[in-house]
């Protein structure tokens, strides 16, 4: 498979001047897009697209995948600086590193988030290069069952973490489910909730929406504190990559949300958001101190950061081997390989080596470009602190607004967003959390198609609706994770008792 | 021509110099092209392409606009409330011309509210197993299926993939437990992950899953040119049993509204000829069937024989529009 002559010829075409240059444009473009609210990794991909059609291969993909890296990072630094996330994959980087941000410690959150998100990146590349095919093998058996117990699991993941109260955070998770029943029955086509309007057929879009849940309804937020002065000691302001301590502090947290977000990536599906909380959920779990996330510690920021770009490499695992995109991202990079002529798939690394390791060592050097690239943008990102609100709320708005009508060229659609906007506005005066509310609305499709479809395929039966290793798995670790605290606890008391006899 | 006489002649025409002028010079401002889906699948890509070689045959900037959604109305609305001069032009496919207007109200009819322009991009279905499958032909298959409920996968209740398993379950008396999987790309994938027993992709799926499915058959009566690039040596139905019927109309290409002057179409077709040629051809992807049927009447059959094959299995579906 290590064919020394593919590597040789992989180095020389990313020595090429223009495909470097490509890479470096990939990186800011893909930056931009990211900070800006709405626009997420696939449409940012989609919008260079065309610009490949008369390019080689090589600096073609890179440009992509450049983009694609650093889209994903790019929707952390307006999670942190203003609270918003600016792709869906960085919702739950909202809770600690805005919360840091505030609490005037904004250059260490962006460092913190910015490390994490190469660290990711590279972990997850590094798992592209060494085990791909055998890791692709297992996602492609993900099928209907497994699908529906992974919804399940993240759901019930989800929920129990983000809010604080377990009655709240299953009321917007529920609320976020019923929003997705919305349009078109896909398997009848009954209409559903559709209020006569063909604007409604294929339901509440999924962006406008998003963006509208969290953005509108935090410019509506920081609109009422605008008198408000920051007070703020002036060090904070200087962007502070963490040190080798605080990293080896960390090294247990960013090789677990490493392994979930490239696991997580390779299941073809919604990846990245999804990996994020779930890489939040464990090192909460995990934690001495629990109470403490959500409030502006370094594992709150790294966990989801490191998750989200470490989907990347996975996400490439089964569009490289199997020709299966892992994300929709991914889908459109298979796009961009269908162009090309080249046909991802298992016979790609024979046909075709120099080109996967173009890619493999492209990879390596997105992610160690984006270091010096973000650090860049960060010193920007920073001293949005010193912005007033009376400037950022209404720049956020016409942003928002104008990103969602770009994409869509729909005002049905800018309507949606200022809609959600209203309705995380109230949810969150009313002190329920926006985080469930939104993981329901993603996960809410996955979860109706894959129920129902599984019961097609189960066909009256119950065994066979269970005839699944990967799901019983997965239902199993559910049930560990629910019923763990109370064990623990338990046997927490049952050893401190002992102490006290002895 | 230098910026004053630019300015005099832009205000001249402003003063409204009138129609006839206009339409003389057409086309004189960039033209939109209105894409019902969202950037980066095939049907943008090919969409792109066109608008592209449009652009160097008119001379004027032609922009692709995504506007996807809403079973593809709002896409096919936006078109019909612009002006009919032209300026805007429909990029029409199965499901905005064909299957959604045959299964639901809509504001619109494809063959009154449209001239259109030219048919390119077209596909035709064919049934896959996995490569290890004990089905190694159509007949193994029919055997298989008539002992066994299988699992079929398809994209999308009601579109063209699912209708052409439906017309194959009715002609060979066959009963199957039906996945809608979203994609042809993601119904394949369910097919190698094992999720389904047997899947209905397009001819060209098999560029993108080579080694992994097996073809069996292709759902279709007429041999098109693209099959023996595509899926050398497999059979239609029609081929493989005389008398059974299969078919599938899956077209797209660019139409205008109607009441655009005949000027201005008769310009966008003479454009538009420059889609079919050679070197454009070798732009598209490798797994984009291609059938060209050129000029208004023509492709106004064409979309009158998809109403034909497609009524009658919609209307056992219980789907069809009454």
């Amino acid at each position: 498979m290590f064919d020394l002559a593919a590597i040789g010829t992989a180095f020389v075409n990313l020595a090429d001047p223009f495909t470097f240059l490509m890479l470096v444009l990939g990186i800011v473009l893909g930056l931009v897009i990211g900070i800006l609210p709405g626009l997420g990794p696939p449409i940012a991909i989609a919008l260079a697209l065309p610009f490949t059609f008369y390019m080689e291969p090589v600096p073609s993909l890179v440009l992509l995948l450049a983009i694609y890296n650093a889209a994903i990072y790019g929707g952390s630094i307006s999670a942190v600086a203003v609270g918003i996330p600016g792709t869906g994959a960085a919702i739950a980087t909202v809770m600690d590193g805005n919360a840091m941000f505030k609490n005037g410690r904004g250059g260490e959150a962006l460092g913190l988030s910015l490390t994490g998100s190469i660290i990711g990146g590279l972990i997850s590349v590094l798992c592209l290069t060494f085990i791909a095919p055998v890791l692709a093998t297992v996602a492609i058996k993900f099928g209907p069952r497994e699908f529906l117990a992974i919804s399940i699991f993240g759901l019930v993941v989800v929920v129990r973490v983000a809010g604080a109260s377990l009655s709240k955070g299953l009321l917007m998770g529920g609320l976020g489910i019923f929003l997705t029943t919305w349009g078109l029955d896909e398997l009848n086509g009954a209409e559903r909730y559709t209020f006569g309007s063909y604007h409604l057929y294929e339901g509440i879009p999924l962006v406008p929406f998003l963006v509208g849940l969290f953005a509108v309804s935090e410019v509506l937020i920081g609109a009422e504190k605008a008198l408000d002065k920051v007070r703020f000691d002036q060090t904070s302001l200087r962007v502070n990559l963490p040190g080798m301590k605080t990293l080896s502090r960390l090294k247990g947290n960013l090789m677990r949300s490493s392994l979930i977000g490239t696991i997580i990536g390779i299941i073809p599906g919604e990846g990245a958001a999804v990996a994020a909380f779930f890489a939040y959920s464990e090192e909460k779990r995990r934690s001495k101190t629990p109470e403490k996330f959500g409030t502006g510690i370094p594992d709150g920021i790294v966990a989801p950061e490191t998750a989200n770009n470490a989907t990347v490499g996975g996400a490439l695992i089964p569009t490289l081997t199997l020709g299966v995109p892992g994300s929709p991202a991914a889908a459109v990079l298979l796009g961009a390989f269908l162009i090309q002529g080249l046909a991802p798939g298992p016979t790609l690394f024979d046909e075709r080596p120099d080109i996967m390791f173009s890619l493999f060592l492209g990879l390596f050097l997105i992610n160690i470009l984006l270091l010096f690239i973000g650090l860049v943008a960060i010193r920007f990102a920073a001293k949005l602190i010193l912005v007033p609100m009376t400037v950022i709320v209404p720049t956020v708005l016409l942003l928002s607004v104008t990103g969602i009508y770009a994409v869509s060229n729909s005002l049905f659609n800018v309507g949606v967003l200022l809609g959600a906007g209203l309705l995380g506005y109230v949810v969150r005066k009313l002190g329920y959390s926006i985080a469930p509310l939104s993981i329901g609305f993603v996960l809410g499709h996955i979860l109706e198609n894959s129920l129902r479809q599984s019961i097609t395929i189960a066909d009256g039966s119950v065994a066979e609706f269970f005839n699944t290793p990967i799901g019983l798995g997965i239902y199993a670790a559910l049930i560990l994770t629910i019923l763990w605290g109370p064990i623990s606890d338990w046997l927490k008391s049952r050893n401190a008792g002992k102490v006290e006899d002895a | 021509m230098n910026t004053l006489t630019k300015y005099a002649l832009a205000g001249l025409t402003a003063l409204g110099l009138g129609a006839g002028a206009a339409l003389a010079d057409y086309p004189e401002k960039p033209i939109n092209v209105v894409v019902s889906f969202a950037a980066g699948g095939n049907a943008d890509i090919v969409a792109r392409i066109n608008a592209e070689t449009l652009s160097a045959e008119l001379g004027v900037p032609v922009n692709v606009i995504n506007k996807p959604g809403g079973a593809h109305i709002p896409a096919v609305m936006s078109v019909l409330e612009a002006p009919a001069d032209g300026y805007t032009i429909f990029n029409w496919s199965p499901p905005s011309m064909m299957v959604v207007p045959l299964t639901r109200k809509v504001p619109y009819s494809p063959m009154d509210d449209f001239t259109p322009l030219f048919a390119g991009i077209s596909a035709s279905n064919a049934l896959y197993v996995r490569a290890d499958s004990p089905y190694t032909t159509f007949e193994e298959f029919l055997e298989g299926a008539k002992a066994n409920k299988l699992a079929m996968g398809v994209n999308n209740l009601g579109a063209p993939p699912n209708l052409s398993a439906v017309q194959l379950a009715t002609e060979f008396g066959l009963e199957f437990k039906t996945i809608a999987l979203k994609t042809v790309p993601a119904t394949l994938t369910g097919l190698i992950g094992g999720q389904v027993d047997v899947a209905v992709g397009q001819v060209a799926s098999i560029h993108q899953f080579k080694d992994e499915v097996r073809p069996l058959i292709i759902l279709d009566n007429n041999r098109q040119p693209f099959f023996e690039k595509d899926l050398p040596g497999i059979r239609t139905v029609g081929e493989a049993v005389p008398g059974k019927q299969a078919g599938v109309w899956v077209h797209g290409g660019f139409a205008v509204k109607a009441g655009t002057p005949d000027e201005v179409v008769d310009v966008l077709l003479k454009a538009t000829e420059a889609i079919n040629s050679e070197e454009t051809r070798a732009k598209l992807p490798a797994s984009v069937g291609w059938n060209w049927v050129h000029g208004p009447d023509d492709v106004k059959a064409l979309f009158q024989t998809g109403i034909d094959l497609y009524s009658p299995i919609l209307d056992g579906l219980g789907l069809l529009k009454k």
